[in-house]
């Protein structure tokens, strides 16, 4: 193998791949990346077995060739070296890796590209075309209600539906929901519905970077693998297996309460009262109250803390509807003021007991749904 | 082909099971160590993801080469993380727990990549090595998994002793009993397939009682054979040691147990094994020994020893090893161990019995 390249280019392809690198594997191997030589360019490889990631940098490649080389050392040597051509040489046959930079020089022991695990191969299946600035808002939105423990392993996913004109994405943890809907670029036929690991979808977020063209998802026919290709990189994820449970019973139907907030305001206040609800499991309470002739509505936001004392903040907001008691988590609330975009949400409550809604006005394309704390009023 | 011997009936019923795509969900193979568990097991792993469809396994294909290799991303592997520590740094409880238990946070990694399909295989592998030492929270854990079973995910558990795992966990697999195969058979096998010399054959076929990986791995290595050897002059002289040497010994022993705690439990094994042999000699059953290459020392020690002395001492052994299971402080165990031991003043006739059989591979 002999090739060179840009440092700049190469460091950013090892940054792109670096994050699908296995971190504790009974595979050692997954532990590397994979270089491929081919044609005019380098092709970079990582795989944790959950998803894998193939990025392409431009480079001269003399002669072709491929090895695996530890992940971390790689990185950091790249990383370490001024912008200037990057030769990597390795005998046929070899296993040791020559990287030269100017003065500096690197030699690697890798593995054998073959014992790497082979990125699988989805030909078949449903495809889908959308455009990335809707999937990033899609993705940023909703990934932060996946759950993080594992006991219930779906709910670590994300379920997204395709169906005609529609992708839907949706994440619950159990204590929320958070749905968004965008259109396809182009109309499929039938619904399919699969779990993608959270993690992949954080991953395709952060390649998305400023992406203007869009991408194509591929969902095999087994629904076991599918593939995100983007401009600069593909990412095939394992699909996780299982039944997402049906939350459209969970948004409520109707509400008794709704109360039209500035989001800045909303979230200085909720950010005030989480400041002192730290010490108190993070709840706070949030009173809404209609205006009158002459004053507006409010959402009065407390949070009581044993030891340092209360704290109450309120904004004006346009209510409708009779006056509503309910308790959040805070940092839920803040979760989802943290991602909506437009400039005003409107709070929708029934009963304190019962789930609260979060919808951003000016569009119907993201419901989040909290649920409640139980609290003494 | 399976490579797997001695274990006719299970072959052909896992064998048929995997033809008819009618194989089950968890496997349980119970048996002793080196009977031949991980091979039959890894060989299931081989026949489930073989491309070759006239004979799974057939361990050359790339899917049969790569679970051979321990390169298949569809096998994941998990057991007691046993490797040494070095002799001088002091193991923390906490250390020590992972050393000698199945942890919870090992079956979560299971547990999360088993929802998750095939990465280039037909099924995913989860091999559990040693589940019979799983902490009860990972018990636990795997119990959930296995009553949920995700598709195209085989659990195969590995483990010695049935009594150490919840029944609720044992019901739920498919149990696969792997026996020490007959000495005389083994015997036979070495000679007829490995070409061993008939006498290696037969001492290989008695010290192993039965079993077949030992045999084999002692057949193609030496040092096994000396570190028997070894093993077992140390059970003799004990016997004659004063009790300041014999607590130098447990000192050692209990080195050997930070630095490595299966060639430690391996030499308490090597005792049990001979004081067995002291009881078969005294309760007149001599041609059952394991030793059999030290048939006069055994005798001559049966004669100078009380049968109640040796039955008392076998059963000490035993305690030792739940001791050293429920992470009793090691030290403790061995001091006890060689206190406790019946002692022989006379010093003994030496000459050790028959002469170590070389090794003779490939003469034949
Ligand atoms: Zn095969």
């Amino acid at each position: 193998m002999r090739v060179s390249c840009l440092q700049e280019n190469l460091s950013r392809g090892l940054g792109a791949v670096g994050r699908s690198v296995a971190v504790r594997s009974t595979l050692p191997v997954a532990q590397n990346i994979l270089i491929v030589a081919e044609e005019s360019r380098l092709k970079l490889v990582a795989t944790n077995l959950e998803m894998a990631t193939t990025c392409w940098v431009g480079a001269k490649v003399e002669e072709e060739g491929s090895i695996t080389v530890p992940a971390r050392l790689v990185t950091e040597f790249v990383n370490s070296l001024p912008n200037e051509l990057v030769n990597i040489e390795m005998p046929a046959g070899g296993r040791t890796v020559q990287f030269t930079c100017g003065r500096f020089q690197a030699r690697m022991n890798g593995i054998d590209a073959d014992d790497f695990p082979p990125v699988p191969e989805i030909a078949d299946g449903i495809g889908a075309e959308v455009e990335a600035d809707g999937l990033r808002e899609a993705i940023s939105r909703v990934t932060m209600a996946a759950a993080t423990d594992e006991s219930r392993p779906v709910l670590t996913g994300i379920n997204v539906e395709f169906e005609g004109e529609r992708l839907t994405l949706a994440a619950a943890d159990g204590f929320r929901l958070a749905v968004y809907k965008m259109p396809l670029a182009k109309a499929i036929e039938g619904k399919t519905t699969v779990i993608v690991p959270a993690r992949t979808l954080n991953e395709v977020h952060r390649l998305l970077g400023e992406q203007e063209e869009p991408v194509y998802i591929t969902v095999n026919e087994q629904r076991s693998q599918a593939l995100f290709r983007l401009s600069n990189a593909e990412i095939v994820t394992q699909l996780v297996q299982g039944t997402f449970p049906n939350y459209s019973q969970v948004i409520p139907k109707s509400y008794d309460t709704r109360a039209v907030a500035d989001v800045s305001e909303f979230t200085r206040v909720a950010r005030m009262g989480s400041v002192f609800a730290r010490d108190a499991s993070n709840i706070v309470r949030l009173l809404v109250t209609p205006g009158g002739e002459m004053k507006p509505g409010k959402i009065t936001v407390t949070a009581q803390a044993e030891e340092i004392g209360d704290n109450t903040g309120d904004l004006d907001a346009l209510v409708d509807g009779k006056e509503a008691k309910i308790a959040f988590n805070v940092k839920y609330l803040l979760d989802v003021l943290g991602v909506v975009k437009q400039s005003q949400v409107a709070l929708e409550v029934t009963t304190p007991s019962s789930p609260g809604v979060i919808r951003p006005i000016g569009t119907d394309n993201y419901v989040h749904v909290i649920m409640p704390m139980f609290v003494q009023w | 082909m399976w490579r797997t011997i001695g274990q006719k009936s299970t072959v052909e019923r896992l064998s048929k099971s995997v033809a008819d795509s009618n194989t089950h969900h968890s496997y349980l193979f119970l048996g002793e160590p080196h009977t031949g568990k991980q091979t039959l097991a890894i060989e299931l792993a081989c026949a489930l993801n073989c491309e070759n469809i006239e004979e799974m396994p057939c361990r050359s294909c790339r899917s049969c080469t790569r679970i051979l290799d321990g390169k298949h991303a569809d096998l994941h592997r998990i057991t007691l993380d046993e490797s040494g520590v070095p002799e001088d740094v002091e193991v923390g409880e906490e250390v020590r727990r992972q050393r000698t238990r199945i942890l919870t946070e090992q079956i979560e990694d299971l547990q999360r990549a088993s929802m998750l399909p095939p990465y280039e295989g037909r099924f995913k592998v989860m091999l559990i090595e040693n589940a019979d030492r799983m902490t009860d929270a990972a018990a636990n854990r795997i119990l959930k998994v296995l009553e949920e079973p995700p598709p195209q995910v085989v659990w195969m558990l590995l483990a010695e002793n049935e009594e150490r795992l919840l029944q609720t966990v044992v019901s739920r697999c498919q149990r696969i009993d792997v026996h020490p195969m007959p000495p005389a058979q083994l015997e036979r096998h070495l000679v007829d397939v490995c070409g061993a010399a008939p006498e290696q054959a037969r001492l290989l076929s008695r010290i192993s009682r039965g079993r077949v990986g030992w045999a084999l791995q002692a057949l193609e290595d030496e040092s096994i054979i000396e570190q028997r050897i070894s093993r077992v002059e140390g059970a003799i002289q004990l016997l004659s040691m004063t009790y300041a040497a014999r607590f130098d010994f447990s000192r050692e022993i209990d080195a050997l147990y930070r630095r490595d705690r299966a060639a430690a439990t391996d030499t308490l094994d090597q005792w049990t094994i001979w004081w067995r042999d002291l009881m078969l000699v005294k309760t007149g059953c001599a041609e059952s020994v394991v030793n059999i290459d030290y048939v006069n020392d055994i005798t001559e020690q049966a004669q100078r020893l009380s049968l109640e002395q040796i039955r008392d001492y076998i059963g000490k052994l035993s305690e030792a090893r739940r001791d050293l299971d429920i992470n009793v402080i090691p030290r403790l165990v061995f001091d006890s161990l060689v206190y406790t031991m019946p002692r022989i003043t006379r010093p003994l006739a030496s000459g050790i019995g028959l002469p170590v059989v070389p090794r003779n591979k490939g003469e034949t």
